[in-house]
């Protein structure tokens, strides 16, 4: 068990917890130049950078309102941290429910190196009554 | 590695390399009342060893051929996490099925939960079906898990 990763991982996700962290920059202060994020394995792309990362938050902030989540399990390994969640997104007016598991992979450095989430993006188009090549789109667009 | 961490690969290592040739003997680390949902949450649990052992001899028919590649593990005490590449052969292909999933044990070692986390949309297109065909396809017993 990693108390270390589990610790740097869990202050990352905190500034999300409950809305939008109001200084995007300060969560990016854990992550590496070169990190990635993929919030859909396989079916969206990575998008890989701090940069890239900050401007699809601030892209999906626009676009889906605000968001936050409940923690349900917390697990690691020496360099990986899992979170079992349930995130929630608000959008056309309602809170959107999207259970998932992240994957944080933590370098020597102590800084996050890759965050990669699965969880059924079907579920979340059914609920937001979206086609779900539409929104599979939405999150694609914009990935460096 | 942990002591769960041990049961979880063990468990799971069975179904690694192909179905395992014997269902009921490879379910046994589950707890009598285990759940197990296959896709988080779209499709509801399957509770109680007995109906999940008729739904993997189910699924070996219409899945002729499985096993997996695993990425990576991790645990918190009675939780483990596994993230693998699951493949499954239907009409003659061979499909990639990226997961998480998450294994609760009880102090007894026995697992009591099972659940994975993946894109259903992307499984199904990739086998070529939509995600209700392919839900039809797995033939679960969806009114006994909400019993």
């Amino acid at each position: 068990m990693g108390e270390r990763e589990e610790s740097i991982a869990l202050k990352f996700i905190g500034y999300f917890r409950d809305s939008w962290p109001e200084d995007l920059d300060a969560p990016l202060q854990l992550v590496s130049e070169d990190c990635y994020y993929q919030s859909i394995v396989p079916t969206t792309d990575r998008i890989c950078g701090k940069a890239a990362i900050k401007a699809k938050w601030e892209r999906i902030k626009a676009e889906y309102g605000d968001q936050r989540h409940d923690m349900r399990g917390v697990a690691s390994s020496d360099t990986l941290v899992f979170t079992e969640r349930t995130d929630w997104s608000h959008t056309n007016g309602k809170w959107v429910s999207i259970p998932l598991v992240a994957v944080f992979e933590i370098g020597p450095e102590g800084k996050i190196v890759a965050w990669r989430e699965y969880l059924d993006g079907g579920n979340v188009a059914r609920q937001i009554g979206m086609d779900v090549n539409d929104l599979e789109q939405s999150l694609r667009s914009g990935a460096a | 590695m942990t002591k769960q961490e041990e049961i979880v690969l063990n468990f799971i290592g069975a179904y690694g390399k192909s179905w395992p040739a014997d269902l009921a003997a490879a379910l046994e680390p589950l707890a009598e009342d285990a759940y197990y949902q296959i896709v988080v949450p779209t499709i509801p649990p399957v509770v109680g060893r007995d109906r999940i052992l008729a739904e993997h001899e189910l699924m070996k028919q219409k899945v002729l051929d499985q096993r997996h590649d695993m990425k990576s593990w991790g645990s918190h005490g009675n939780t483990v996490f596994t993230e693998r590449v699951d493949w499954s052969l239907r009409n003659g292909k061979w499909s990639p099925v990226p997961l998480v999933a998450v294994f609760d044990l009880n102090d007894d070692g026995q697992i009591v939960a099972w659940r994975e986390y993946l894109d259903l949309v992307h499984i199904s297109k990739s086998h070529g079906l939509t995600v209700d065909q392919m839900i039809e396809s797995l033939d679960l017993d969806l009114n006994s898990a909400s019993a």
